[in-house]
């Protein structure tokens, strides 16, 4: 199974990988070993990988760290969790000023809209000030032409009688 | 139980969790349900249970004793940040690995190095030396030979890509399974099954090459 011409090998290789590992059923097993008798390339690369795991075997298997990576990890995270309480600790009275900001511009905002309304809406102004005339009205001596010259005089007396008769 | 106080209740959780998990009933669903609730004693369980595979993956991808817990601890840190988006679809563990792998091929970046490379050629005696390990079938001797054969193994992976190599370490000398590293490496198990085996086939045509048989097959 050269690289060049792995073609009709290709499909062994994950049953070569299972075989290697041991995790290869029966079943494939049977099937892979009449292949192995006729295939002198997989026979090789079956080899090769097998002096692969002899080597990379020499690595050794990482062994359990210990209580104390656990305490170190933690430690990290309890200082990181004091960090981000900092934070927020920083930024919350920027955040309280923010949100008062921003209600007395929106409560500023609602006035000046009120009163650009009741500056375009003129009708409503007179029926205030008509109610204001009216009042007015009542505390206003009653009109009373009075004479300003004896033939005024005069008239008025013959205008009474007149009416009188 | 109402009158108790959030913190007394959420200790009391702490340690019911402990206890249970020692008995070996609570499983990592639960720890991380609690741990996303705040009860880092939860957290702390998590990071009992997964601290030695968590040191086996970075000790397979960069294998320099002096960066592996630091990367170890910051992967545990990471998963703490973010686990409240950890939607808990997959298994814990196939999540922390995959933090675990991104963590390593970060700082492989920020560090400009690939995780060892060696160009040298290997003298006469470290020759003799791997050729007398393969052809006698026996275990490596004393440690301090067996350091010297790690590191000739070294020189002759650093020929491998990066994921190749790190497939390869994870499988044969850490142990894991091939559906965890396909889970890592957001491979399917097959893909993981055929370049495992070429990566075999390239490390053994790289030692040849190498270590002198290569000459006498020409």
């Amino acid at each position: 199974m050269s690289e060049q011409n792995m073609n009709g090998c290709e499909k062994f290789e994950s049953l070569l990988e299972d075989y290697l590992s041991g995790d290869l059923p029966r079943q494939d097993a049977e099937r892979l070993a009449s292949h192995l008798n006729a295939c002198g390339d997989c026979r090789q690369a079956l080899e090769e990988a097998r002096l692969s795991s002899r080597l990379v075997g020499l690595f050794d298997r990482a062994e359990e760290p210990g209580p104390s990576f656990t305490r170190l990890v933690m430690a990290r995270v309890s200082a990181a969790e004091l960090w981000l309480q900092q934070q927020k600790n920083f930024w919350r009275p920027l955040e309280a000023l923010a949100w008062r900001l921003a209600f007395s511009a929106a409560l500023v905002l609602v006035f000046l809209f009120a009163y650009e309304i009741k500056a375009s809406n003129p009708e409503v102004v007179p029926q205030a000030s008509g109610v204001l005339v009216q009042r007015a009205d009542t505390f206003v001596t009653p009109a009373y032409n009075s004479p300003t010259n004896t033939d005024e005089v005069l008239m008025a007396i013959a205008e009474r009688d007149h009416e009188r008769q | 139980m109402d009158n108790v106080p959030k913190d007394v209740a959420a200790s009391a959780t702490a340690v019911a969790l402990t206890s249970r998990s020692r008995a070996g009933k609570a499983d990592d669903r639960d720890l991380v349900r609690q741990a996303q609730k705040g009860v880092s004693a939860a957290f702390e369980e998590l990071v009992r249970r997964h601290q030695q595979r968590v040191i086996a993956v970075v000790s397979g991808i960069l294998r320099r004793r002096e960066d592996i817990e630091d990367v170890a601890q910051q992967v545990f840190l990471k998963a703490y940040v973010s686990i409240q988006r950890f939607d808990l679809r997959s298994a814990f563990s196939t999540w922390l690995y995959k933090i675990t792998v991104n963590e390593c091929w970060d700082y492989l970046r920020k560090k400009k190095v690939r995780p060892l490379s060696y160009e040298a050629d290997l003298s006469e005696e470290q020759v003799r030396h791997v050729e007398q390990f393969v052809s006698s079938g026996a275990d490596a001797g004393n440690p301090g030979e067996r350091a010297e054969l790690r590191e000739i193994v070294d020189r002759l992976l650093s020929d491998l890509t990066d994921e190749d190599r790190t497939m390869l370490v994870l499988k044969e000398a850490q142990g894991f399974a091939v559906e965890e590293i396909g889970g890592m490496l957001g491979l399917n198990v097959n893909t993981v099954k055929v370049r495992l085996f070429r990566a075999r086939r390239r490390l053994a045509k790289n030692y040849r090459r190498r270590v002198g048989h290569g000459r006498k097959e020409k």
